[in-house]
């Protein structure tokens, strides 16, 4: 399952950050990708939400530059 | 738990050590100890420097300048040279009239001079201005035996050693007194390192007043030490030390403030039997860099030119460095 | 009561922790947070006790509109009690902030009389902001009174942060390890509390005196003196306030509580947007996600253009924040600018390699520029500063190197200055001194993750902190308690 949502993941942050040379795993963090900060962030959030139709709280937004605690939050608002 | 332990333990033993080693160099002579026996203290003082080099000096001076920082830079040779005795330069910075006596006191103690210069400062006879806090820690201090003021509470940094500066201090005391000639800021004779000209503009930041108040005790410091000079046969040539045209301007804005500086010449006139008057609209004529490092300390250039006019005053001209006599009521 | 006064240092942190140990070793854990609620109220009434009642109301009127907000079967719609809960800290904050500052610039008949800031209050409303976002957004749990009072009060972070939100803290007090006296986190403690101490003591105090006397004379600067003054300032403020920020988390550690850090390095950024990332970390956190975040979100579409705007605006309001007055908003302007044009120059470049050296070089200078704006006392006072700064009011050289009155440098308009006086030496090792630690050194956080509690650390530690306390006789404020 979570292999499954870091896929799709992978495939929007590719395309929100106009970059296919991106990979990533669950240990990787906005750090790591150059294109990556506050501003793209919100995009990538933005993209997310949409695709996954959830909504994050402002507080949580933080914690999404890190894509395993992402993943896990995407489940967590997924899951039935 | 040992972390702790040792961090508490160093941390006594530092702090005693530490605070030991400023009581036993005591950089500004506060306590009288002196353990390592140097042979000067507080290097940076010209109250401690200048008393030194005096008592050491070898020389019999006949001639003396005294002032405050304003007066650090009247070179001696041209006194030498008009009036054939030797000089010594004894401004101390921000001297006031207990600064003038105190080291009029010492020079006279020592010696017997035949010519005092005075600079003096319009702001020495301010009430509010006070008594340096280092004329207090300075060997000067027991040539104001006679003399009863108040004195100043606060010593401000100095008040206490447990403080970064006084540990500086220390250090520069040992490193002065072991690894260079206990060198000074002051060259031969008391007179200031040669300077190339300031800066523009004319910086007008050091600018005490208002408030002004006359200072009475001040004033009858000063009586005394006319007595003294005129009982032991001193020539005190007494003049008020230059400010520069923006000075004097801002005060001039001032009506109150330029009535007590026109009563400062007028009082120091009678005290003195006349004064030269360096305090007036005629320093338009000199509203340069050439002259003025900033707005109370003239340069080096114009120290000689106002020496020279003090000592032969049958060449003078202009309002500014004019006589004021004495006798007015 | 300063953290850096014997007062301090020597009573109050002593009992305090004292304190709160004896108290969990008997396992009263309430009363050691009592305990720890009454020693913050104590430590903040000694500066004043006439802004207690202001910091009471602000507190239980944030309680209850959180209580309201935790519970499932509120009273009102959680969205009004959110409103009103932001209306009412913004409120506050305008209100002792700017009400001087607009009665100034309309000339109002009414006379309010000169509103002091209460300390600490710019922190304590963000802070409490976050507290009610948190709720709202059931970002949080809901908890008793005594845990919010010692969140809203906890002394290390009460008068300048960092700006902690609720679930950072309280969890770690629900902890048993976290009762119990822990050497290795107090040792921990000590070395972090020390550092920052020394940062604020040794460093920012130093830098203090030069950077106020060239502010006071900005009139009468010339080029080196004027840049003497900008550094000088530079060094000063980030000393000072990210040595307050460290001793906090010293404090935080010595109670076995960790709190986010506020400063990592920022002046090893190399761009300006990342500079934001590193520099009042706690700050960057709140605006990026309470302001920056709903305005992007306020507008139709998340375009480049619409998160440019968002972003200068935060900027704007940040500066703001430090104060009312133009050069406060000229600063978070300039920021705003500058983050602006690093978002579209990096779009623009896309795949090309900066080089490091560069963007370095421009973003420490940028940043230097900008915190002249944050000191100056008015546009004018800054005004003065560039101009001198630019070289507008003459070089002055020292006489060094062998310069003389007919080399170029003299002959092409440079004044020849006095010789280096062991002041000027003082200046030019501490400079160097400060671009060592801030570019090469490693940080606090980084330092404390490969701390070991040995002999060796202590007794370095020891010297440090011996040190430090010669310089408490010169007690100035922290900056940012103006804030």
């Amino acid at each position: 399952m979570a292999q499954d949502i870091l896929q799709q993941v992978e495939v929007i942050i590719k395309k929100t950050f106009d970059n296919d040379d991106v990979s990533i795993t669950l240990e990787t963090t906005a750090d790591d990708v150059d294109e990556w900060d506050s501003m793209t962030h919100l995009e990538l959030i933005d993209a997310i939400e949409k695709h996954f139709k959830v909504r994050f709280a402002l507080g949580e937004l933080q914690s999404l530059k890190n894509i395993g605690d992402m993943i896990k939050l995407i489940l967590k608002k997924t899951s039935p | 738990m040992k972390f702790i332990k040792i961090f508490f333990l160093t941390a006594v033993l530092v702090t005693s050590i530490l605070f030991g080693f400023v009581l036993s160099i005591d950089p500004y002579n506060k306590l009288g100890i002196n353990v390592f026996n140097f042979a000067t203290k507080a290097v940076d003082f010209p109250r401690v420097n200048k008393f030194n080099m005096l008592e050491h000096s070898k020389k019999n001076y006949e001639a003396f300048i005294i002032g405050s920082s304003a007066a650090n830079r009247y070179p001696t040779k041209v006194v030498k040279d008009i009036t054939g005795l030797e000089t010594f330069n004894y401004a101390v910075q921000s001297a006031t009239p207990e600064d003038y006596y105190a080291i009029f006191n010492h020079i006279t103690h020592r010696s017997h001079p035949k010519l005092v210069i005075l600079s003096f400062d319009f702001y020495g006879l301010n009430k509010f201005f006070p008594v340096e806090d280092m004329l207090l820690i300075s060997p000067l201090k027991k040539y104001l035996n006679d003399v009863d003021f108040e004195e100043q509470k606060n010593l401000g940094p100095y008040k206490t050693y447990f403080t970064l500066e006084a540990l500086g201090d220390s250090y520069k005391v040992v490193w002065v007194n072991l690894f260079g000639h206990a060198n000074h800021s002051f060259l031969e004779n008391g007179d200031y390192f040669k300077e190339p000209p300031a800066v523009p503009p004319i910086k007008i930041s050091q600018f005490p007043y208002p408030p002004f108040e006359f200072d009475s005790n001040r004033l009858e410091l000063c009586k005394k030490l006319k007595k003294k000079a005129d009982d032991l046969g001193v020539k005190l040539i007494v003049f008020t030390s230059p400010l520069s045209y923006e000075h004097w301007e801002r005060i001039a804005k001032n009506p109150e403030l330029l009535k007590n500086l026109e009563d400062y010449k007028i009082k120091l006139a009678n005290i003195f039997g006349g004064v030269y008057d360096f305090t007036n609209k005629g320093a338009k004529n000199f509203n340069d860099i050439k002259y003025f490092g900033d707005s109370t300390h003239p340069s080096v250039y114009f120290s000689e030119m106002i020496l020279k006019r003090l000592l032969k005053p049958e060449e003078m001209d202009g309002e500014f460095g004019r006589f004021v006599s004495g006798g007015v009521p | 009561m300063l953290f850096n006064s014997f007062a301090f240092i020597f009573c109050f942190l002593p009992v305090t922790l004292a304190g709160f140990f004896v108290f969990n070793k008997f396992d009263k854990n309430q009363f050691a947070k009592c305990w720890l609620v009454g020693a913050s109220l104590f430590f903040y009434c000694f500066w004043t006790l006439k802004n207690l009642p202001i910091i009471m109301t602000l507190l239980a009127v944030n309680y209850f509109l959180g209580r309201e907000l935790h519970s499932l079967q509120p009273r009102w719609p959680k969205g009004i009690l959110l409103k009103l809960g932001l209306i009412f800290n913004i409120g506050i904050l305008c209100f002792f902030k700017y009400a001087n500052f607009f009665n100034d610039i309309s000339g109002s008949p009414f006379e309010l009389g000169k509103l002091l800031l209460p300390l600490g209050l710019s922190f304590l409303v963000l802070q409490q902001i976050t507290y009610l976002m948190d709720a709202y957004e059931g970002m949080s749990k809901p908890r008793g009174l005594l845990d919010y009072l010692v969140f809203g009060t906890f002394f290390p972070y009460l008068i300048a942060g960092p700006i902690t939100h609720y679930e950072e803290l309280v969890p770690q007090l629900e902890n048993k390890e976290n009762f119990k006296f822990s050497p290795d986190r107090f040792s921990l403690g000590i070395y972090i509390f020390t550092m920052g101490l020394a940062k604020k003591v040794l460093l920012a105090e130093s830098f203090a005196s030069w950077a106020n006397t060239g502010f006071e004379e900005s009139a009468s600067l010339h080029f080196f003196a004027a840049w003497k003054a900008s550094l000088a300032y530079t060094f000063q403020l980030y000393f000072d306030f990210s040595g307050y920020s460290e001793m906090a988390l010293g404090i935080g550690q010595m109670l076995n509580l960790e709190l986010p850090i506020n400063f990592n390095s920022p002046f090893k950024s190399k761009s300006i947007i990342e500079f934001w990332t590193r520099w009042h970390m706690s700050l960057s956190r709140f605006i990026t996600t309470y302001m920056f975040t709903p305005i992007v979100r306020l507008m139709p579409s998340i375009t480049f253009t619409n998160s440019m705007v968002a972003t200068f605006l935060a900027m704007l309001i940040v500066g703001v924040w430090h104060g009312a007055g133009w050069t406060f908003t000229v600063y978070g302007g300039m920021h705003g600018l500058a983050l602006v044009i690093n978002h579209i120059w990096k779009k623009k470049r896309k795949k090309k390699k900066p080089i490091p050296f560069f963007g370095w070089f421009l973003t420490f200078n940028f940043v230097n520029i900008t915190f002249v704006m944050f000191r100056a006392t008015s546009l004018e006072n800054a005004l003065q500063v560039y101009k001198a700064m630019l070289g507008l009011n003459g070089v002055v050289i020292a006489k060094i190197f062998g310069l003389s009155k007919e080399s170029a440098l003299i002959k092409s308009g440079w004044k020849l200055g006095s010789m280096l006086k062991p002041d000027d030496y003082l200046v030019l090792i501490l400079l160097v001194a400060a671009f060592v630690l801030i570019l090469k050194a490693k940080n606090i956080p980084e330092l404390s993750k490969s701390f070991k509690p040995t002999t060796k650390t202590a007794v370095f530690c020891a010297m440090i902190f011996s040190l430090c306390l010669f310089g408490f006789n010169r007690i100035t404020d922290f900056i940012y308690f103006n804030f």
